[in-house]
Order: structure tokens, then sequence, then C-alpha cells
């Protein structure tokens, strides 16, 4: 493993989408499932979190028809290569957006909890340039930092969220489903699933995955799979908590209900004052884990549609922009239509329109090709 | 090394000096306006308590505005991260708005944590914040401790906890604080009602509302609430007990009576007696030993558990008949009837107010002295 520095482990691939999923989408989760559903959000994110497991599967899917390939390979060789291409950049600038709004959203954090006279470009360039530097390194870096920060991270933000469970009231969730309507719910359920964003990236990892350990991509789904209902599981904890200790209509009106949630909690003794700190630091680490994914794969596929081995200038552009488009939003409201936005259009589409259409073609393609054969051999017999 | 060099002294760094650390706000109205006072500690004044008190007031035209005021009257910035008390003067509860834009910024605010306690006063929180006392040094801090080292007849009342009653009933009860005699008291509430103050309970009536929330337990300090009764004729023959509760249990339940809903609490109270009065009505504390009512069945102590349980239904009584009477369900009866009786809450729902108002109660308490006479 040392010596191969483009290779991950499975697990590796796992503690890489759990921070980048779970870590970005959870500190605003309660707040968009309080919106859809008020009080039985929690179900809302079920479904979402079972939505997020269909799009891994497929994605895995796709992948285990074309062992080895990356995704504009592949799409080029069924779609033809202009159509291979076109959706190469688009996801891209689905990349590239996508984590420009989340640093933007990192430095709005960063001013309005910590550091408050630090300009917003230097706490956007520190990250990016850490973002930069990982990406750099290749994909085994990034891996085993990600199960490094994944194991100092997450007790801390079980035991914390236990803790703010304690206090919390959870006849806050009752009734239960009383005002349930299966087409708010299902409507419910996409919304949330803005917080599953990311997923899509898995389209990207599988030639990176060590085959020898596993890595094959029939072996890597139900580890993904699992991965997402892990995330999944985690989601509606912190959101079954949140809507417990804040109730549904608080919980809407909260910029960030998962760092008051860790602010309310009250330690015996208050030795410590600041407990949101330890949701920052893995929330932090997850932004981490985010820019330099975003770097990585969208150099990654400047680098299959141009097939030019210019990594390190990939970097610099990816890198670049996102620091350019961060910088844009007027205010955080914005930052959050963007995201909206982007997740309907591209992400929607990345996550299981495009892979779905690709296997179908994938499958048409194959038995046009046996067609062919059958009937090419057909007519040499006939001859 | 390089990187404790170089990141202590980027934009944010803060000197402690720099900073006043605000320890209680009030903010009142003043024709209209809102006063903001805020009292701090001088870090480098002195090392014994004075009485002394160091605060700032501004009055503007938002919360906000006279916070920031007060920023520019200053110094030093003011930090709003460690404060530990809010007082409302009474003057923000005659004006719906300005109670509404006040608890609007103090949520929205990110300054001010939701874990700070809230209090009300019948007088302007400036004169709460400004007087000087003889020993006290920091309200805020004051307030904390009280709350910490008390047990729960007087209940504390945070941020969060007020925002969320708000929000269910649009009514909440805001515990009170006075001078009196030179020196601060806790006790008694104000009740909101639809951002306005409806009247204010005092003691009683607020252990009546401890015991109807289930809070009597072993809370502050280590100590539940304390009843006290008496048995016998009233005078010199009366035996006077005091119950220290270790644990409470309740439960509330609803059903409907002639189109109007009975609310019934059962409460199960469990304590101990340290009075030495009852040994020579006690064989077994004659005998120097500690003894159970379960198992004993004194009389005496049957009668003195009963006279418990009339007390506390009197509290609960008293805090109830006030509420209804002034249609302002503070203890949020109805909140707990849509989570636990929907289908029975569904029937009021359009009119929560009368029916609230024609609510009747019916208690089950049951008090367990669990032992008597414990000597040290």
């Amino acid at each position: 493993m040392f010596s191969c520095n483009e290779k991950i482990s499975v697990r590796q691939l796992q503690a890489l989408v759990i921070l980048y999923v779970f870590g970005a989408g959870v500190t605003v989760l309660p707040r968009r499932a309080a919106e859809a559903a008020g009080r039985d959000g929690w179900f809302v994110v079920i479904l979402s979190a079972a939505l997020a497991m269909l799009c891994v599967y497929v994605i895995a899917s796709l992948a285990a028809i074309f062992p080895g390939e990356g995704f504009v390979d592949y799409s080029s060789k069924i779609l033809s290569k202009p159509i291979g291409v076109l959706l190469g950049l688009g996801l891209f600038a689905k990349i590239i957006i996508s984590s420009a709004m989340e640093l933007r959203i990192f430095s709005e954090i960063v001013q309005q909890t910590m550091l408050a006279e630090t300009p917003r470009t230097v706490v956007c360039a520190l990250m990016l340039g850490a973002g930069v530097y990982a990406a750099l390194c290749g994909y085994e870096v990034r891996g085993r930092i990600a199960e490094i920060l994944l194991f100092i991270t997450a007790p801390l933000t079980l035991v914390f969220f236990l803790l703010a469970a304690a206090d919390a009231d959870f006849s806050n969730l009752m009734p239960v489903m009383v005002f349930a309507d299966a087409c708010e719910l299902i409507r419910g359920s996409v919304t949330v699933g803005m917080s599953f964003t990311g997923i899509e990236l898995c389209l990207l990892v599988f030639p990176y995955i060590n085959a020898s350990e596993g890595g094959q991509a029939a072996a890597i789904r139900p580890a993904l799979v699992k991965t997402a209902g892990l995330i999944g599981a985690a989601m509606v904890m912190a959101t079954v908590i949140a809507t417990a200790k804040f109730g549904a209509a608080d919980l809407r009106e909260q910029q960030w209900p998962v760092l008051e949630l860790m602010d309310a909690i009250e330690f015996p003794g208050s030795f410590i004052e600041r407990q949101d700190a330890i949701v920052m630091v893995f929330w932090i680490s997850s932004v981490f884990a985010v820019m330099n994914a975003g770097i990585f794969f969208s150099a990654l596929l400047l680098k299959d549609i141009f097939k030019k081995e210019w990594r390190g200038v990939y970097i610099a552009v990816s890198g670049a922009l996102i620091l350019g488009l961060a910088m844009l939003p007027r205010s955080e409201a914005q930052v959050y239509e963007i995201q909206k936005y982007i997740f309907y259009t591209f992400g929607a589409a990345y996550m299981i329109i495009i892979p779905l259409l690709i296997i179908i073609a994938a499958k048409l393609r194959k038995s046009e090709a046996d067609v062919g054969s059958s009937h090419r051999g057909r007519t040499g017999r006939e001859k | 090394m390089a990187a404790l060099m170089l990141l202590s002294g980027c934009w944010d760094k803060t000197e402690l000096e720099n900073r006043a650390y605000v320890n209680t706000i009030g903010i009142d109205s003043t024709r209209g306006r809102f006063t903001v006072t805020v009292e701090f500690p001088r870090l480098e004044s002195k090392k014994e308590k004075t009485g002394e008190r160091f605060a700032r007031a501004e009055t503007a035209e938002t919360v906000r505005a006279a916070m920031r005021k007060i920023d520019g009257s200053s110094d030093k910035k003011m930090y709003y991260g460690h404060t530990e008390a809010i007082v409302l003067g009474s003057g923000l509860f005659e004006n719906e708005g300005m109670f509404r834009e006040t608890m609007d910024a103090l949520l929205r605010g990110r300054e001010v944590g939701r874990n700070v306690i809230m209090l009300s006063s019948k007088v302007d929180a400036r004169t709460i914040i400004e007087s000087e006392t003889e020993d006290i040094d920091c309200l805020g801090t004051f307030i904390t401790d009280y709350y910490g080292n008390n047990p729960p007849d007087k209940p504390a009342r945070d941020l969060q906890g007020l925002i969320t009653g708000l929000r269910a009933g649009d009514s909440a009860l805001i515990p009170e604080i006075r001078l009196e005699g030179g020196t601060y008291r806790l006790g008694g509430a104000a009740v909101i009602k639809g951002g306005r103050l409806v009247g204010w309970l005092d003691d009683k009536r607020v252990r009546g509302c401890v015991w109807i929330t289930g809070g009597a337990g072993t809370s502050g300090g280590g100590r539940g609430m304390a009843v006290t009764a008496g048995v016998g004729d009233s005078g010199e023959n009366e035996t006077r007990g005091t119950l220290d509760v270790t644990g409470s249990r309740r439960e509330i339940s609803f059903y409907d009576n002639n189109g109007w809903p009975v609310c019934e609490i059962s409460l199960d109270i469990r304590g101990s007696v340290e009075e030495y009065a009852f040994q020579s009505e006690v064989p077994e504390l004659e005998a120097g030993g500690i003894c159970c009512r379960g198992e004993v069945r004194s009389p005496a102590i049957s009668a003195l558990g009963s006279a418990f349980e009339t007390e506390i239904e009197e509290d609960i009584g008293a805090a109830f008949d006030w509420l209804t009477a002034n249609k302002a369900d503070a203890l949020g009866f109805g909140e707990i009837m849509r989570k636990r009786f929907y289908g029975l809450y569904m029937r009021y729902i359009g009119n929560w107010e009368e029916a609230f108002a024609n609510m009747t109660l019916q208690t089950n308490i049951r008090v367990d002295i669990a032992s008597v006479g414990a000597v040290k």
C-alpha cells in the first residue's frame, strides 16, 4: 500500500465518503428536514438515505460494467466521444461549483463563530491551500488522512450527540406521522437529499481502489451501500436529536442547528464553554475532505478530457476556480440558492439519472453487439 | 514552534484587557425605544467583593443598535459569549411588539447563547443591574450560582425554554428577580401571553407550577423541593415536619367531560423527614432507629404524609386555577395534549383558549416518606 500512491483500500474509500458526505451535509440537515416535514423530518431523512443508497448502488453497478475505466472513458465509449467529454465537463462544473459553495459556507461559519476579523479570502485560501497540498500528494494520502481524521473526530462527535440527547425532550417528535402526506414526504426526501450530495464522486473513484484488497467493483458495491446507510443512520440520529431538543418550529429558523445543538449542551461544572468547537473540528475535517476531493477529482476530469499529464496545472486551475467562485455570492442566502439549483440540475443528474442512462445504453449496445455477432455468424455459415 | 509564533498574531488575536466580558444584560422599554444595560466584571480591579458594579446603558431604536452604542461608548470590545443572565424590565411586557422584537433579537443574534438564564423584574432591568449590593459584584454569576446551589422550588428558565414555551402556546413563565433590603431575591414569576404580561405569580403558585411540570426532584445542590405541613390541632399541639423531596414522578392525562377537557395529574413524591419531633409517637424512633412509612404504618407518619399531599394539592390547585382563570397556558398543557392525546386535542383545536379556561383538574398525589428521623 505504501509503495502505491494512487490506490486506496475499500476502508479508506468508506472513510473518505463518510467525511465528505456526512460532515458537509449535517450542519443544515435538521433545518431542511424540519422545513420539509416538520417533526416528521427524521422520516424524510430515512427516505433520503434510501435514495442515496439506491444512487450508490446504481453508480457501483455502472463501475462493475467498466472495471478499471474512468467516467469520461466509458461514457465516451458508450455515448460517443463528444457526449462523453460534455458529461465530463458537466461533472467538472458541478464539482467546482459545489466545492466553491462549501468553501464559502465554511468561511461564513468560521467568520461568524470564530474569526470575525480575518478576511474571508484568507480563511478560504488557507483551507484551499491544505486541499491543494493533499490533492498533489495523491489519492492514497487522502485516504490515509481520512482514516486518521475519522478515527479522531467521529467518536467525539458521537459522544456529544449522546450528551445532547440526554437533555432533549423526545416528546417533541410526537405525534408521529399525523400530517404525513405521501407526496409531501417524497418531495421532502428529494429536497433533503441535498445533504447527501457528493456521493456522485463515487463515479470517479473506482479506478483508484486496490483490486488486491477486494477492490473489484462488484465487491465494493455492498461496502459503498453500507456506507451510505451508515451516513443515513447518523443523519437520522442528528435530525431526531435536534428536533427533540429544539422542536420543529424552532429548527426551521435556525441557521446551523447542529452547531446550536452542541452549544446548548450543559456540562456539569461547565468546564467546557465552547462545545460547538467539537462539531467544528469534525466539520472542518469534512470541509478539508470536500476541498481536496473537489480539487483532486476536477483535476482528474481535466486530465481525462484533455488527455495530457499536466496534473499540477489542472490542480492549480481547479483551486483558482474554486477560490474565485467562492468569493462571488453576495450572501449566505445566495450560496444556499446556488447549492439548491446545482443539486436539482447537475446533482440529481449525476447521482442517478446519467449513471442509469449509461447502464441502459451499455446494455442496449451489448445486446446490439450480441445480435450483430450472431447475425454475422449465421451469414458466414450460410455462405 | 513556527505555527505557535505565526498563528497567534493574525487578525483575530484577543487581548483579555481589551475585552469587556458581559455578565448580565438588562433590557427595558423607554418611551418606545430599547434601553440595554450591560454589566461586566473589571478583571483588573480588586480581589475582594465590594458590591460595586460596572455597568453601561444605552438607548436606541432596536436592541442591536443599543448594543452597538454600548460597544461604541467603551474603549473595550463587548463580548457576550459568557453572558449568564438577561433581565427583562416590566416595561417590555406592556408592549407586545417590543417584547417580540426583543425575543427575536436574542434569538437571531449569535452573540448570546441559548442557555442564558432569563429573568423578569417588576421594575426596570437597569435599576436591578445598577443597584449596588453588599456582596455581589456580578449579578449574572450570582444568579447562575443561586440556581446551581438551590432546590428547584424557584426554577430557572433559559432562553431556549422561553422560546419553546412561546412557540408552543404563545405563553410562558419568566422567573422574577427583585431587590429587597439591599440584596437580590429570586422568586415568583411573570406570566406572558401573546407578548404581554398577564400577571405575576407568587412563590406558592410557582411551587405549584414546579409540581405540575414534574421538576420537584433533586436538582441544584443535590436537593429537591421541600414541603412543610403539620398534623394535630393547630397551635401548640400541632406537630410540623418538612419533607425533603428526593424524587418525583409525574403523569398527566386528559379526557373529555361534557365538552371540556379534564386534566388528571398523578404525582408520586418520595422524600424524607428528618425532624425528631415524632419520636415519642413512633416506637421505632423511640428505640433510636430509622423507619419508613410503609413499614411502620405509624398513624403519625401517615397523617403527616396526608398533610404533605394536601399541601402539594393546594399548591397545584393555586397555580392551575390562576392560569386557567387568566387563560394563560404557560405550562404547555395544550402542547402535552397535542403530543400525547392528539385525537382529543383535535376536538379543541379551534377553541383552545376557551377549552383551557374551562379545563378542570383532578389530582392524584401520593407522598412516600422513605425515612424519618435519620440522625447524623
